[in-house]
């Protein structure tokens, strides 16, 4: 096995592959990267056993081959190695040699045999769909997810393949965030799967660094995105994911439509008084203006009026103020619509006139 | 890898697979029974024979398939095992507990699809060693464990598992073979049906633990652990000394070995040729040191060293303190403390 890479070219593959490899591995192979030659192509993949990432980048004189050598070592020489430099790597009876320049390195090895590498997910559905739109889905909703939940099916995004719809849900439980893509989905039921946070997290940090078409293949239990030189592979989590449905408010009888950056700004004011620990804040709600209160156990209090358009019987009603926040920062459009009941009801926060992003956000008393 | 379960565990073999054949292997397993019967055993011989692609006879595990490479290489991506880790501090040791964090990891890939697209198995052990938090956290993921799953608790000491996690396990028990079975599978381990009869009379009938005798120092140890506690009853040797470096090599083991001593102390004491014995190689040098204690003597050092061996299971305590202390009851009279005068 042998290659030669511009020091450049291959640095940008191994950061994308390096945050999956742990610094405390309990399996050896797990702190190795895996390096495949396959015609002048180069896959460099990284795995914790619940995430896999592969990157492919092309190289020079190469040599067919496989083999696996310590991750952090192997980046951190390419990362020190001079901008211009390029490498060379040939396989040796148990070491890698590595030259650049006058450097040269012999790496440890470990046979490629050992590498965990998850197999041909059989493919149980298949759709293509852009990298943008992907990234939208899941930043929109990535930030309700649960946190170590005993909840075990909370913690993670659940995707739903609809015949009209890809649709990414997420809830902790106080809240709960449902985002839509319309796209022709070769499927005839509804059919969910439930990406764990990790894995989440990953995938839109390797969304961010890629453009064009995004291929997502659901197996039995894993879900694959290829992305244009880049392969994404997570577990799934083995469990079934709460009916939302029954969480998204259907009766909602008053409406609230108010310029979304003048409610942020007044709302992080506001918080700085709120109890650190339930960042409470009360809304009370009028015809033509709103009013947002916060007050903690020291006896301070902040309270801003904002102008609004409110259509219902005045009401007033108390939540997290982080949830609030979260819903409208993932909210792009100018102004922000909030769908009300009384104050036990939970809250539903839109941009107006679409309903592809939608976040509910519980109640909570003051 | 370990494929085979022991040959006294045939029965208990059988009985798991044929419920494996009818679906109905339960979720949670407790392996409890005394050290050295083959618990641990048996678990990584189901363990192989649940991921095994193409289990054999007897559901035994091929031994050539994938699944089995991975295992035998420790890289199979769902077995997962729990047990205890070094210490921060000290990384030459291991912790005396299975702490929280350990559990939580392991519930979340619980949570998570098969790797390989089977089972998942989970061994714990020695689960007792597990914080209270720790055993909390397991519960729910005992309870209603997501997909195909095996939860196998490993323990010698059942009792000190919280009831909530007990019975929220099916438990199987084990216990040494009948002797002649043992003695056979030992003797055909070391080659010497002598020293096999002896190593199995001092593990009281448990084969591995006999074998693990034969194979580490300890018999060497068990030696030089007799005459420094000979040298002591003569009221020679300095307890503080000797504890340092005796906590260094295996403080269980060492008063474990003085256990069985004064099991057979008192025994030669009333009796010139007692019936059961257990260190035949060394009977006349335990009635020599017996003679030199009062009956009321032995029977308060065999108190201490229980009260020892039970305080050093438990885990977290000061073990060069407490062999300190038993060294210096051996010492009897002269030293004056421990036995209370006599
Ligand atoms: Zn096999």
């Amino acid at each position: 096995m042998r290659f030669s890479i511009g020091r450049e070219t291959i640095l940008r593959p191994l950061q994308m592959v390096i945050s999956v490899v742990e610094r405390r591995q309990t399996l050896p192979v797990l702190s190795n990267l895996l390096l495949v030659i396959e015609g002048n192509r180069l896959s460099i993949t990284a795995t914790d056993l619940e995430v896999e990432v592969s990157v492919t980048v092309e190289v020079e004189s190469a040599e067919e081959g496989e083999i696996t050598v310590p991750a952090r070592k192997f980046v951190d020489i390419c990362r020190a190695l001079p901008e211009e430099a390029t490498l060379e790597a040939t396989l040796g009876e148990d070491h890698l040699k590595l030259r650049a320049g006058r450097s040269r390195f012999s790496l440890a090895t470990l046979a490629a045999v050992e590498f965990p590498v998850i197999e041909e997910v059989a493919a149980r559905r298949e759709l293509a769909l852009s990298v943008e739109k992907l990234k939208e889905l899941i930043s929109g909703t990535h930030f309700c997810m649960a946190q170590q939940d005993v909840r075990y099916y909370l913690n993670g995004l659940m995707l739903e393949l609809a015949p009209g719809h890809l649709r990414a849900v997420a809830t902790d439980g106080h809240r709960l965030a449902v985002c839509d893509v319309e796209e022709q989905i070769p499927v005839e039921g509804i059919e969910q799967v439930i990406v764990p946070r990790k894995g989440v997290q990953e995938l839109l940090r390797l969304l961010g660094e890629s453009e064009g078409e995004a291929r997502v293949v659901l197996g039995q239990s894993h879900v694959r995105v290829e992305l244009p030189q880049i392969r994404f592979t997570s577990k799934l989590i083995d469990g079934k994911f709460p009916d939302y449905q029954r969480v998204l408010p259907q009766d909602s009888d008053k409406r609230l439509v108010i310029d979304r950056r003048e409610l942020t700004d007044a709302l992080v004011r506001t918080s700085i008084l709120s109890n650190e620990k339930y960042r409470g804040i009360r809304f009370v709600l009028e015809p033509e203006r709103i009013t947002v209160q916060a007050h903690n156990p020291e006896k301070e209090e902040a309270e801003e009026e904002l102008a609004a358009t409110f259509e219902g019987e005045q009401m007033e009603i108390g939540f997290n103020v982080g949830y609030v926040l979260d819903a409208l920062n993932a909210i792009s459009t100018g102004e922000v619509e909030m769908q009300l009941r009384d104050s036990n009801s939970s809250c539903l926060i839109k941009a107006p006139e679409s309903e592809a992003c939608r976040y509910v956000v519980m109640p909570m008393r003051l | 890898m370990i494929r085979e379960p022991l040959p006294w565990q045939t029965p208990l073999w059988g009985g798991i697979q044929h419920r494996r054949s009818k679906g109905r292997l339960p979720h949670a397993l407790l392996l409890e029974g005394p050290p050295g019967v083959g618990k641990r055993h048996f678990a990584e011989a189901l363990a192989a024979s649940l991921l095994c692609r193409g289990p054999v006879e007897e559901g035994v595990a091929c031994g050539g398939c994938r699944a089995c490479h991975l295992l035998e290489s420790g890289a199979h991506g769902d077995l997962h095992r729990v047990t205890l880790l070094p210490r921060e501090s000290k990384p030459e040791q291991l912790s005396s507990q299975i702490k929280v964090d350990q559990v939580r990891e392991l519930c979340h890939v619980m949570g998570l699809t098969a790797h390989e697209g089977g089972y998942k198995v989970a061994l714990l052990d020695p689960a007792e060693r597990m914080t209270v938090e720790a055993a909390n956290s397991l519960l729910k993921t005992l309870e209603e464990p997501p997909g195909d799953v095996l939860m196998m608790l490993v323990t010698d000491q059942p009792g000190l598992l919280p009831a909530t996690i007990r019975s929220r396990c099916q438990r199987i028990g084990f216990t040494p073979p009948p002797e002649e079975e043992g003695r056979a599978w030992l003797t055909r381990r070391l080659e010497d049906a002598e020293r096999a009869a002896l190593l199995l009379a001092l593990a009281d009938g448990a084969p591995l633990r006999a074998l693990e005798m034969a194979e580490s120092d300890g018999a060497a140890n068990r030696l030089e652990l007799l005459e420094v506690v000979e040298s002591l009853a003569r009221g020679a040797g300095d307890p503080v000394s000797l504890s340092a470096h005796w906590y260094r090599q295996a403080p269980l083991e060492a008063v474990g070995w003085m256990e069985s001593w004064l099991e057979d102390m008192i025994r030669l004491h009333w009796s010139d040729r007692p019936a059961l014995l257990r260190n035949r190689d060394v009977a006349e040098r335990l009635k020599r040191m017996a003679l030199g204690y009062s009956r009321r003597e032995l029977f308060l050092l065999r108190e201490e060293t229980h009260r020892a061996a039970r305080l050093l299971r438990g885990g977290s305590i000061n073990a060069q303190l407490l062999l300190e202390d038993l060294f210096t009851a051996w010492g009897g009279e002269e030293t004056g403390k421990g036995l209370g005068g006599g």
